[in-house]
């Protein structure tokens, strides 16, 4: 049923009809064009810049998932624009967000297309799967419900997003230069493990990893893949500088985005931001310049967390009464979802930032290493193709008739439990809020088979409604030379990636082609959620659980991206590829994304250091500014830290630091919005002194000095 | 003063700050049933108005509620104020002290009742008007809620109200605002002194005898929104009442209605409560 949504309607219809109401939002559907021959191989890079402004929620944990109280490491958009010598394109754009949907990779697609040439098609949009981004821009309803604390929809989210996306895409585009690229893998053992072992261990035959495991590892750390998959791009020089120089690279790796806490209440880039970083730093150092870009993509990581310490968990809210205002016959204060205590949630806050940081170190040296490995054979006669498809998940006779959560998924992963998980009722009987145990339907009786429904009929009657989950999934199988990257909209596991890729690979090598490897680039172009293999389903577990559409979601997909794989090989370059119309149902648009209206404009502040003060190993200042939303973190760096040498002052952090957070503190209204900024500066010695970056409207600031 | 007194009586630490509440709320419900005895079986609404200071782990708190009758009651009904009667019954006067104990919280305070009832036929005057001092323990955790709690009256009826009660909730909207909340409680009453003392007619009594007065289960549904700022919470509550105790047991003046063992009652609750200083 699709009707104007309405507050009134909505209520309306659920007491008549026992349905929720939806709007259509029909999305576009931009095609490539045909390709133009060019003189060789070209590549370029391009970034923006996607830190919203504090106050948006911070989705990927659920209902556990914080209203964003400032920013850490900035969030980025990077952009490969990659074409071959027939004129063969595809751009790939990984941006750390918890996901990506439909209506972001169309709505960029179609901002693009005309400069580009690139349309749906042949762009891919991925996201680092980090839980420290923003959410409020879910093409389906029930995600902007339900990814985090702070509820709904806002199309300047989308907006915001787009915008930025298709600038990057665009200087990608300007930065387009002859090119040499390799690619590699090596096995990156230790850092990742299985969380879904006994769900694993239900595959047969074994797991038999695509890489002899380092010594030592325990059960659950050898249940991954390991591979690190690694596309380096080196580019000529502008003008008459010939020579070619590392610009960049591609990675693709298994790892889930959940390093931080759930309880983190900053926007951060997460280990994904480090690695990033990690390398691009290693580029600049062997370029020479400071250019340099690493994209990083998630591979079939559903299942695959990282190493985190148990100390970097801080635990869940837990209902309680409160005391409350009030007297012997006062109503009681209600209930309310209590955090464990403030110090504890320090310490691991504290224990999840140094796992981050130190992993995030280990893994960008992994990722340097193969990168300088690559570069001997280095070659500028990569071939490029893509095949692309949309499938109709929903009618799908192959799949469950429509999509459904599982009980499991409510309780949440091992990496961030929900506050229901292990509920339950009175205290006695069980809910399913559980993985695997009583989550488990014991008379599997329709599509969904061991899946025990959250909630049963109501959840689609009066949760969800008739569109409020995925009902397509994009997907497409890229060549790059004898790489093939398959291109799914979903987090699958391990087994359920190593499934399809073999479906690829065999599909492929039966049409002619044959690829060296396949990879699995997840998280692309949409979120269908998980996908876990026929056999782990059956456990379970929160994987399972999140597999809408049933047991057979793995084979499907496998069976779609095989067909794309053999198209691709027979066509020789890219086959016709239609994009075919969609149409999205994100529910009715709230003002969530500060805007750029938040209090005074700034020509009526007076920007000012109100304290600093420095306390152990840290600086803190707070400072007078613009409101959030006038202040938007994306437009450009906020503040510096400098720190005396002699009689210079030297720059030693700015708001991109994984030492500095910054917060968005308390509004004074007409006379602005007092921000805070905490730098741990570790091994630095001061004195330092705080300067805030001059701003349109608003001039630098330098604060007084600190001696720490 | 009194709140004070008690509050050192638990080593209450000098705060860091504090922050001054106030609050309002009301109560419609019928019939008005207070510790299993049915003071009036029509319509009763109940608004208290209170000050608290927030100091530490706890709240410092005073106020007054006042119960109105709310139609005139006929012969057959029960009532504070008395057959033809209607209107405001009693006004109490109260001071609390409230902390948190790690897993426990504690209330410790004291209520005066003042009550208006002069026709025939009046459940409570000016002769009941009386004193107590209470204190209530309660344990929180994850699934329920064990709580006990003592009313000493030092004035009028002497001796000791207990109750001992469970709390389950059942479901709350963990995903978003609005907070949605169905709790459930059971209670049960005991009388320690509180019956009447045919050695001392003077003495007023609130239960025919010693022993356990009642038992109530009940069903709660809370919805907390935020309407200015300020935490506003409505609450409907159901209760079924197992009356093991003569002066439970009315639900009437009726003779016919005189020995009942179980009744029901409701009421709607508003509250609404919010800081206004902080110092």
């Amino acid at each position: 049923m699709v009707i104007p949504r309405r507050p009134a309607a909505l209520g309306l219809a659920l007491v008549t009809a026992g349905c929720i109401a939806f709007a259509e939002l029909p999305l576009p559907s931009p095609s490539s064009s045909r390709p133009v021959p060019s003189s060789g191989l070209r590549a370029g890079f391009g970034r923006a810049d996607i830190t919203p402004p504090p106050g948006v929620g911070l989705a990927g944990n659920g209902p556990e998932g914080r209203r964003a109280a400032g920013y850490r490491v900035r969030l980025y958009a990077r952009a490969l624009l990659v074409e071959d010598r027939t004129g063969e394109r595809v751009a790939f754009v990984v941006a750390d967000l918890p996901h990506v949907t439909p209506n972001l990779h169309r709505l960029t697609a179609l901002r693009i297309r005309d400069s580009t040439g690139i349309g749906a098609d042949r762009l891919v949009v991925a996201a680092t799967h980090v839980h420290s981004g923003p959410g409020h821009f879910y093409a389906e309803r029930q995600y902007n419900q339900s990814t985090s604390q702070v509820v709904g929809y806002d199309s300047a989210m989308v907006e915001f997003l787009v915008a930025r996306f298709a600038r990057a895409v665009l200087d990608a585009q300007r930065d387009l230069r002859p090119a040499r690229v390799g690619w590699g893998a090596t096995a990156v053992w230790g850092h990742t493990r299985n969380r879904s072992y006994e769900a694993f261990l239900r595959n047969k035959p074994e797991w038999t990893p695509p890489a002899p495991p380092s010594p030592g590892l325990d059960p659950t750390h050898r249940a991954v893949n390991p591979l690190w998959t690694l596309l380096r791009v080196d580019q000529r020089g502008r003008g008459a500088d010939s020579a070619y120089r590392p610009a960049g690279a591609l990675s693709v790796f298994a790892l889930h985005g959940t390093a931080d806490a759930p309880e983190n209440e900053l926007l951060d880039a997460g280990i994904h931001g480090i690695i990033e970083r990690g390398l691009e730093r290693h580029v600049d150092s062997l370029s020479g310049r400071s250019a340099g870009y690493h994209l990083v993509a998630n591979g079939a990581e559903g299942d695959v967390s990282p190493d985190w310490p148990a100390q970097s968990r801080c635990g869940t809210p837990v209902l309680r009464p409160v005391v409350g205002p009030g007297g012997p016959r006062t109503p009681s204060a209600p209930w309310e979802w209590r955090d464990p205590a403030p110090a504890w949630m320090g310490l691991c806050l504290a224990a999840a930032r140094r796992y981050v940081n130190a992993a995030g170190d280990s893994l960008a040296t992994r990722a340097a290493v193969l990168f300088d490995s690559l570069g001997p054979g280095l070659r500028a006669d990569l071939r490029v193709g893509v095949a692309f498809r949309t499938l109709r998940l929903k009618g799908d006779p192959r799949l469950c008739p429509y999509p459904e959560t599982g009980s499991s998924t409510l309780g949440g992963a091992e990496d961030g439990r929900t506050r229901l998980y292990g509920w339950h009722l009175f205290g006695i009987f069980p809910l399913g809020l559980e993985e695997g145990g009583h989550a488990i339907r014991p008379n599997p009786h329709d599509c969904q088979r061991e899946k025990r429904v959250a909630l049963g009929w109501l959840q689609r009657k009066l949760v969800v409604g008739e569109h409020g989950l995925p009902e397509v999934a994009q997907l497409s199988v890229i060549r790059l030379g004898d790489l093939l990257l398959g291109v799914v909209p979903a987090e699958l596991t391990t087994r359920a990636g190593a499934q399809i890729e073999r479906a690829i690979a065999e599909s492929a090598r039966a049409s002619g082609l044959a690829p060296r490897a396949v990879t699995i680039v997840g998280l692309a172009n949409g979120y269908m959620q998980y996908v876990a293999t026929d056999a782990e389903y059956g456990e379970q577990a929160y994987e399972g659980g999140s597999t809408l559409y049933g047991p057979n979601s793995a084979a499907v997909l496998a069976e779609e991206l095989g067909k794309l794989a053999g198209s691709l090989a027979r066509s020789g370059a890219s086959p016709a590829n239609p994009v075919d119309s969609l149409v999205a149902y994100p529910g009715t648009s709230l003002t969530i994304l500060p805007r750029r209206t938040a209090g005074p404009p700034p020509e009526r502040i007076t920007r000012v250091v109100l304290s600093q003060a420095c306390a152990g190993d840290t600086v803190v200042v707070r400072w007078r500014d613009l409101h959030p939303g006038r202040l938007v973190p994306a437009d450009g760096p906020v503040l510096r830290i400098e720190r005396l040498a002699g009689e210079r002052w030297d720059v030693v952090a700015w708001d991109d630091d994984r030492e500095l957070e910054i917060r968005a503190v308390r509004s004074l209204g007409g006379r602005g919005y007092v921000w805070e900024a905490r730098w741990h500066h570790l091994a630095h010695a001061g004195p330092f002194r705080v300067v805030l970056v001059a701003r349109p409207g608003l001039a630098e600031v330098t604060g007084d000095r600190v001696a720490c | 003063m009194l709140g004070a007194a008690l509050l050192q009586s638990i080593g209450w630490a000098r705060p860091a700050g504090a922050q001054a509440y106030v609050g309002v709320d009301a109560v419609a419900g019928s019939p008005y049933v207070w510790r299993g005895v049915t003071r009036a079986n029509g319509w009763v609404a109940q608004p208290e108005g209170f000050v608290s200071v927030k100091v530490g782990g706890g709240f410092l708190s005073g106020g007054a509620w006042a119960s109105y009758e709310l139609g005139p009651a006929g012969p057959g009904d029960l009532s504070d104020l008395g057959t033809g009667q209607a209107g405001l019954a009693e006004v109490n006067y109260w001071g609390q002290a409230t902390r948190s104990l790690g897993l426990m919280q504690a209330a410790l305070g004291g209520i005066r009742y003042a009550f208006r009832g002069a026709a025939p036929g009046a459940g409570r005057t000016r002769a009941d008007n009386t004193t107590e001092l209470y204190v209530d323990l309660r344990a929180t955790s994850k699934y329920i809620v064990p709580a006990v709690a003592m009313w000493l009256d030092v004035d009028r009826v002497r001796g000791a109200y207990l109750e001992a009660s469970a709390t389950v909730p059942v479901l709350a909207n963990p995903l978003a605002q609005p907070f949605i909340g169905v709790i459930t409680r059971a209670a049960v009453g005991y009388s320690l002194g509180q019956e009447v003392n045919n050695r001392d007619p003077t003495q007023r009594g609130y239960f025919a005898r010693a022993g356990v007065t009642h038992v109530d289960l009940a069903v709660s549904g809370d919805v907390t929104l935020h309407p200015l700022g300020v935490a506003t919470v409505f609450r409907l509550e159901g209760h079924t009442q197992f009356s093991a105790d003569d002066a439970t047991r009315p639900t009437s003046a009726s003779p016919d209605d005189a020995r009942r063992s179980i009744k029901l009652w409701a009421a709607l609750a508003l509250r609404m409560s919010g800081p206004i200083v902080s110092w």
